[in-house]
């Protein structure tokens, strides 16, 4: 289900709650992604963030329903990329989650955690709020901050 | 998403192509499994036709690490581009594995 809103620096995508979904909708940030002049760096990393929060909401926000929908948004406010995936499953907060460990050796590594970790290092600010029955996840990115420039 | 396994004298070399996330990595780990199973020791992930990895991803190519270190297998990867080398990268894992330019490197590590 792809919806165009009337800006053209916006995109809405709603997704049924099913792990196959994500890759259309990460077609659809590709798309997007061209016609606002995104990088293909940038684009990735938005992907990314939204693969990791929306597999977060499938696995753990909707584990004990079968059916709900994500809606996402993303828009491109002159170089400050907004990303909102609202869901109405249970309250969950991901920022509650605590920090990976990512130094043990590999017999004590453990994998959790690590894709919230990658939505603190790639976005610029993240918010939680739950209102009324939604949790509402807010990502920010400025277009010229991405984690390539700094490492490369 | 489709996954290539080869075996090359007795190591076993997995090419997964296309995305590898939340929805696909449940098949490679069910590929894996059922290799280590049969008792292979010495395994390749060729990431060179991969486009996309997410943390659903690495957390199957940690489970084979785990395992060979177990038995005293042997593991590598090759030929990680750009956008799956960050996410290892930011993981922290690019410190765990052996990490070859390109499949004829990684056979080397583990030979």
């Amino acid at each position: 289900m792809i919806e165009r809103l009337a800006m053209p620096n916006a995109l809405k995508h709603t997704l049924p709650c099913q792990l196959t979904a994500i890759a259309a909708l990460a077609q659809d940030i590709e798309r997007w992604g061209d016609e606002t002049g995104l990088s293909a760096k940038l684009v990735f990393e938005l992907n990314l963030m939204l693969d990791e929060l929306i597999t977060n909401i499938i696995e753990h926000g909707y584990a004990e329903v079968d059916k709900g929908t994500i809606e996402v948004s993303a828009e491109n406010d002159a170089g400050l990329i907004v990303l909102v995936v609202r869901d109405n499953a249970a309250p969950f907060n991901l920022l509650d989650l605590s920090e990976p460990d990512l130094e043990s050796d590999i017999e004590e590594r453990e994998i959790g955690g690590l894709g919230v970790h990658f939505v603190r290092l790639l976005a610029d600010s993240v918010q939680y709020r739950r209102e009324a029955d939604a949790n509402i996840v807010t990502i920010r990115k400025s277009v010229n901050a991405t984690l390539s420039q700094e490492d490369e | 998403m489709t996954i290539h396994l080869e075996h090359r004298d007795s190591v076993a070399i997995f090419r997964p192509t296309g995305r590898l996330d939340s929805a696909s990595s449940p098949e490679l780990e069910r590929m894996l499994t059922a290799e280590l199973d049969a008792g292979t020791s010495r395994l390749v992930f060729d990431f060179a036709d991969l486009d996309y990895i997410s943390s659903a991803g690495l957390r199957v190519v940690l489970l084979a690490g785990k395992k060979l270190r177990t038995c005293q297998g042997k593991l590598a990867l090759a030929g990680l581009r750009e956008n799956v080398r960050e996410v290892f990268s930011m993981s922290g894992f690019l410190a765990l594995f052996a990490v070859a330019p390109n499949l004829e490197e990684a056979l080397k590590s583990v030979a």
